[in-house]
């Protein structure tokens, strides 16, 4: 595969995943707070 | 404030129901056609952008205006809209917002569901195809269009998608949706795993130099020169796609947001439900269709797939591959899944209308907006040419989300002011947006939406599009039907829009009206401290 497409696939794909977890995680997380509060 | 409203029982099913709504077919069928013509690895730089400045944003204001309405019991655009906008006009002219909003609102929610639920019963159908091998060893072109003028078979597979459909929604958010998507999106994920993983690992089954990682290289090899030389088209193509892709513009994230607790989180929420479905459009959608043609019918087939690339070009590479009737039939379930999750938005936006503003049961609400749909979408099913579903496609689909989109900003960010969104934004939030992003929210989204409509216009000007004797280049070139024979479809079909248009500012009004009278006889601003 060219460099380029694969560091613009890398880049794309992981920022995706990256934003995706932290959302999701945070939101458990606050809910799973606020339930117990 | 309301009587208590059905509300969404866990954060996770409403997340799932966001993304459901989010998710669909604009993922795995328009995106990667769209993707393919606009240049591939030209059209992910602007597509990036749009989602920053533009799907971002208006993801929030939309999630948040929707709160805001169901704190005061509305779901539905028009009434929500008449609230905000009367924080700085006088009542009387908060209405003509609040009428807009619906107007537009309910046109998108009929008349794309008119033809959406079609689709979507294209992919029932080929559901059962796959599964039977009934389209292996024929030419794919010629069975899909044989198919579309099968009106027994259109109708029947349609028919079968809207009852689930008026199932699903008769029972109720918690009750029904929440319960159905909970079990269909994470089944969706499950499909659309496997395929990406079957399709990356095809290698080259007909010719050396045709392999799926060679598709994957043409979304992602930034290709600048492309993008220079045709800048407008492909940016006005990806912010376009960012629209259909998240839902945004049809008034059903706001109907769904409106089944929030007044202090529930959005800010965090909506984030999610924007990371949710670029999973699942750029990692899962983008390693579909477009690697799978490549492998199978080389770059230039799977460059010019266009629209037929799922439902014409696609079976045909199912038909060679091993496991074919597998995989095909699980690409085609899946499409039936994105579709529905999504469907099931647009139909409850018109049951809440029913219910809330007319004070009908849910129950009953569901089955009238059945036969009304199902009214409204026998033109497309007759119509074997699909000029009328192109013709309501290029209107509804597109050009009025942006519109509404550009509206949405204007009433809950401009007349609600900047300030008080930015409150409403933060309440009960898990997440605090950065200062920065406010300048994005109340000027560079809603510029980029002005540029945006104005190169639409623009480009419907020069296809035809805007004037009143259809000039056979549109027919023939755009709507792909025969001049003249297509020509009274054409007309029929924006004589509908026009009706539905009309029908939608009057409920609109009435709705305002029966409800917030008084305020509007008075006309006077409303200043809250």
């Amino acid at each position: 595969m060219d460099p380029g497409a694969l560091a613009f696939l890398i880049i794309a794909w992981g920022s995706i995943f990256a934003m995706m977890y932290w959302s999701i995680t945070k939101l458990l997380q606050a809910e799973k707070q606020a339930k117990a509060s | 404030m309301e009587a208590q409203r059905d509300q969404w029982a866990t954060k996770l099913g409403l997340i799932l129901a966001m993304a459901g709504n989010a998710i669909g077919l604009g993922n795995f069928w328009r995106f990667p056609y769209q993707l393919a013509s606009n240049g591939g690895g030209a059209f992910m730089i602007p597509y990036f952008i749009a989602l920053f400045f533009l799907g971002i944003p208006v993801m929030w204001i939309e999630w948040t205006t929707g709160r805001y309405g169901g704190k005061y019991g509305h779901g539905t655009i028009g009434p929500m809209f008449y609230l905000m906008a009367r924080e700085s006009v006088k009542p009387k002219t908060a209405l003509i917002f609040g009428i807009i909003g619906g107007m537009l609102a309910f046109s998108v929610a009929s008349l794309l569901s008119s033809y959406y639920y079609q689709v979507i019963g294209w992919s029932a159908a080929y559901t059962y195809y796959s599964l039977t091998g009934a389209y292996f060893g024929k030419d794919t072109v010629q069975f899909f269009l044989d198919y579309v003028a099968n009106t027994k078979a259109v109708i029947f597979f349609w028919g079968l998608t809207m009852v689930l459909l008026g199932i699903a929604v008769g029972q109720g958010v918690s009750k029904g949706i929440e319960r159905w998507v909970k079990v269909m999106m994470p089944l969706l994920y499950v499909f659309a795993i496997l395929l990406v993983i079957r399709a990356l690992t095809l290698g080259s089954p007909v010719k050396p130099e045709w392999s799926s990682i060679k598709g994957l290289e043409y979304i992602w090899k930034p290709d600048f020169q492309t993008l220079s030389k045709h800048f407008f088209k492909i940016s006005l193509a990806a912010a376009g796609q960012i629209f259909f892709t998240l839902s945004l513009g049809m008034g059903i994230i706001h109907n769904y947001a409106s089944y929030l607790g007044p202090e529930d989180d959005v800010a965090l929420s909506g984030l999610a439900t924007v990371s949710l479905n670029e999973f699942a459009e750029v990692i899962l959608g983008g390693s579909l269709a477009i690697p799978i043609a490549f492998a199978y019918l080389g770059p230039e087939k799977a460059i010019k797939g266009g629209v037929g690339l799922a439902y014409m070009a696609l079976p045909n590479v199912f038909a060679n591959m091993p496991a074919g009737q597998i995989f095909g039939a699980m690409w085609f379930l899946l499409l039936w899944f994105a579709g529905f999750t999504s469907a099931i938005a647009t139909y409850n936006y018109l049951v809440a209308m029913l219910e809330e503003d007319v004070h009908i049961e849910r129950k009953i609400g569901t089955w009238i907006v059945w036969v009304f749909l199902f009214i409204l979408g026998l033109p497309v099913a007759l119509d074997s040419s699909l000029v009328y579903l192109s013709e309501l496609d290029m209107w509804v689909g597109s050009y009025f989300l942006v519109l509404l989109g550009l509206f949405d900003v204007i009433v809950a960010v401009w007349l609600f002011k900047p300030d008080n969104f930015w409150e409403e934004l933060h309440k009960g939030a898990y997440i605090k947006v950065p200062e920065w992003f406010k300048p994005i929210i109340t000027y560079i989204a809603p510029l980029f939406m002005i540029i945006l409509l104005a190169g639409n216009t623009w480009d419907y000007y020069k296809m035809g599009a805007l004037t009143l004797h259809v000039p056979k280049a549109y027919v023939e070139g755009v709507l792909g039907g025969k001049y003249p024979d297509a020509v009274p479809i054409v007309m029929r079909a924006r004589l509908v829009i026009i009706a539905i248009l009309i029908i939608g500012a009057i409920e609109a009004y009435m709705a305002i009206k029966k409800k917030y009278g008084e305020e509007l006889e008075k006309n006077e601003v409303l200043i809250k401290l």
